[in-house]
């Protein structure tokens, strides 16, 4: 066994796998790799199954060392990834020795960036998952963010036989300062919202608050009126378009509270969630609905391809 | 039963039983729950039970809407109406004993209470004590029921300034409910006593001590009961 110690920690770094399932009933809140796409690409890239244990660097600025050969992958957020000075690429697998600094810098484009190492990082389970909650403290190394002097152990390289570097297709690899469209599935109380405010909603542009992060993204544009009040509280689907008393729309994500009593007017499709995610302060999103059957056809497809 | 489906996202159903909460619905919103375990099985990803709804999220890999539907109308087929005079509510939920300790030095908000309400401190303590609940839903942070319902003469909206610091353990009521705090968190709710057993401890077998549709019990105990029951 070998691990990657930890020289510079970086501003919210987070051991993540697919998320926390089955707990949601007691108040746990699944967490998971905020941007699956970028995840499960990191994972594929090694011939890793796709659940494995990957670090998640929001903002970048990290900096690792290596006990032991072994190989990496790179993918989401553009951090400038050096391995002993020397430039690598994103979206690519690379080898590294014992004794090699990995030296990635802020993020240039997107928000989070992970790595995946071979075989995926080792480390305890709770309540079925590794993925670190901070407001929960559960998941991680200790339940919280990672720190300076952490070891992040990874399995002998030994059976694992990558002749050359593995990289993901041009076509998969996605654009973070595009705007974004995001598509959604009506839902929830859409119903009574009123006509004038979902084609209001679905008609204009909105952009990323800063106050956004892994629990939701809160948007900024034209206010949308409800009409619902006094909403009892109930579960919250990843996804759920939460419009509060104020008008402003929150996408709730990974983090999210299980149960919440604001109106909510459908839930994104789950891979624009995650470019969402990608997605900084001020950024521009739009929104466009998307039928029930095309959402799960997209995202059966999303997960088969990572299975495979 | 009734219900309607709403739609909650890619992978997710609500189902909602009804607008109006009470008792006799979250004992079988709990028993949905069980049913809908067994039809689901292994395609199940997460269950939400909350005051009058059920968020279903399920493996799209294994299943699509039109199935999850058939399974859920299926497994509620076998719950009897709530109209109907054979639905008995008394066997089908568990029992919580919650020790509570009402002293000042655990309850801060008991003498404001006790002023504005115009209650004795000892009337409260009986009033808040004196009946079971029921757990409507489990949420907020890990382990905090929203337990109901409270004697509306203790009815209080929530505090206008919350506190930025609510101890772990601190019983509290706010509207309707009554909770007890899992963890030290911000909170809203008016503090009047407090609990020495962990709500949520992750080490334990049951980490939760409850679930919804369950009964909880308040017995008062003494500041050094209190103290012998937490160092246990």
């Amino acid at each position: 066994m070998g691990y990657f110690r930890v020289i510079k920690p970086g501003a919210i770094s987070l051991l993540q796998d697919e998320g926390r399932f089955g707990f949601q009933h007691w108040g746990i809140t699944t967490g998971g790799a905020m941007d699956e796409h970028a995840s499960r690409w990191a994972n594929r890239l090694l011939g890793n199954k796709p659940n494995d244990v990957v670090l998640e660097m929001t903002l970048g600025n990290v900096r690792l060392e290596a006990t032991e050969d072994t190989w990496i992958a790179l993918t989401g957020a553009e951090i400038h990834c050096k391995i002993n000075g020397v430039p690598r690429d994103n979206w690519q697998s690379h080898f590294v020795s014992k004794g090699d600094q990995l030296t990635m810098g802020w993020a240039h484009t997107g928000v989070s960036a992970y790595l995946a190492v071979a075989g995926g990082f080792q480390l305890g389970k709770e309540f079925g998952s590794c993925s670190t909650v901070k407001r929960e403290g559960l998941g991680g190394l200790n339940g919280g963010v990672l720190q300076a002097g952490d070891q992040l152990v990874f399995n002998s390289v030994g059976k694992y036989h990558y002749t050359s570097p593995h990289q993901v297709p041009p076509d998969f690899v996605p654009d973070y300062t595009r705007v974004l469209n995001v598509r959604v599935i009506a839902g929830y109380q859409a119903a009574q919202f009123s006509a004038d405010s979902l084609s209001s909603f679905y008609s204009n542009a909105y952009v990323v608050k800063p106050d956004s992060d892994r629990m939701g993204f809160r948007l900024e544009g034209e206010v949308i009126e409800s009409g619902v009040t006094g909403l009892l509280s109930e579960g919250i689907s990843y996804g759920a378009i939460q419009v509060p008393a104020d008008g402003q729309p929150i996408i709730l994500l990974k983090d999210r509270q299980t149960l919440g009593g604001y109106p909510k007017l459908g839930s994104v499709l789950p891979i624009d969630g995650f470019s969402l995610s990608q997605r900084k302060a001020g950024d521009s999103v739009c929104f466009s609905e998307i039928s029930l059957t095309d959402a799960q056809q997209l995202m059966h497809k999303f997960y088969t391809f990572f299975s495979a | 039963m009734d219900y309607s489906i709403e739609v909650a996202g890619a992978n997710s159903l609500l189902l909602r039983f009804s607008e109006k909460v009470d008792k006799p619905l979250i004992i079988a919103i709990g028993q949905c729950c069980e049913l809908i375990k067994q039809c689901l099985d292994d395609c199940l990803i997460d269950l939400v039970p909350s005051y009058t709804t059920i968020l279903i999220s399920y493996d799209l890999l294994k299943n699509d809407d039109e199935n999850v539907r058939e399974a859920i109308s299926t497994a509620l087929y076998q719950l009897p109406s709530l109209k109907e005079s054979t639905f008995d509510v008394s066997c089908q939920h568990k029992q919580v004993i919650l020790p509570v300790c009402y002293d000042v030095e655990f309850a801060p908000d008991l003498m404001l209470l006790s002023e504005m309400l115009a209650l004795d401190i000892s009337d409260i303590i009986r009033l808040h004590s004196e009946r079971p609940y029921q757990v409507y839903a489990v949420g907020f942070s890990p382990g905090f029921g929203y337990l109901g319902e409270l004697n509306s003469v203790l009815r209080m909206p929530r505090l206008s300034t919350p506190r930025t610091c609510v101890p772990a353990g601190s019983v509290a009521i706010a509207e309707l409910n009554t909770a007890v705090y899992p963890q030290e968190s911000p909170g809203g709710w008016w503090l009047i006593g407090g609990c020495p057993i962990p709500m949520f401890d992750k080490t334990r077998a049951e980490p939760c001590l409850f679930s919804v549709g369950d009964e909880v019990i308040f017995e008062p105990i003494s500041a050094k009961k209190f103290r012998q029951l937490r160092a246990s």
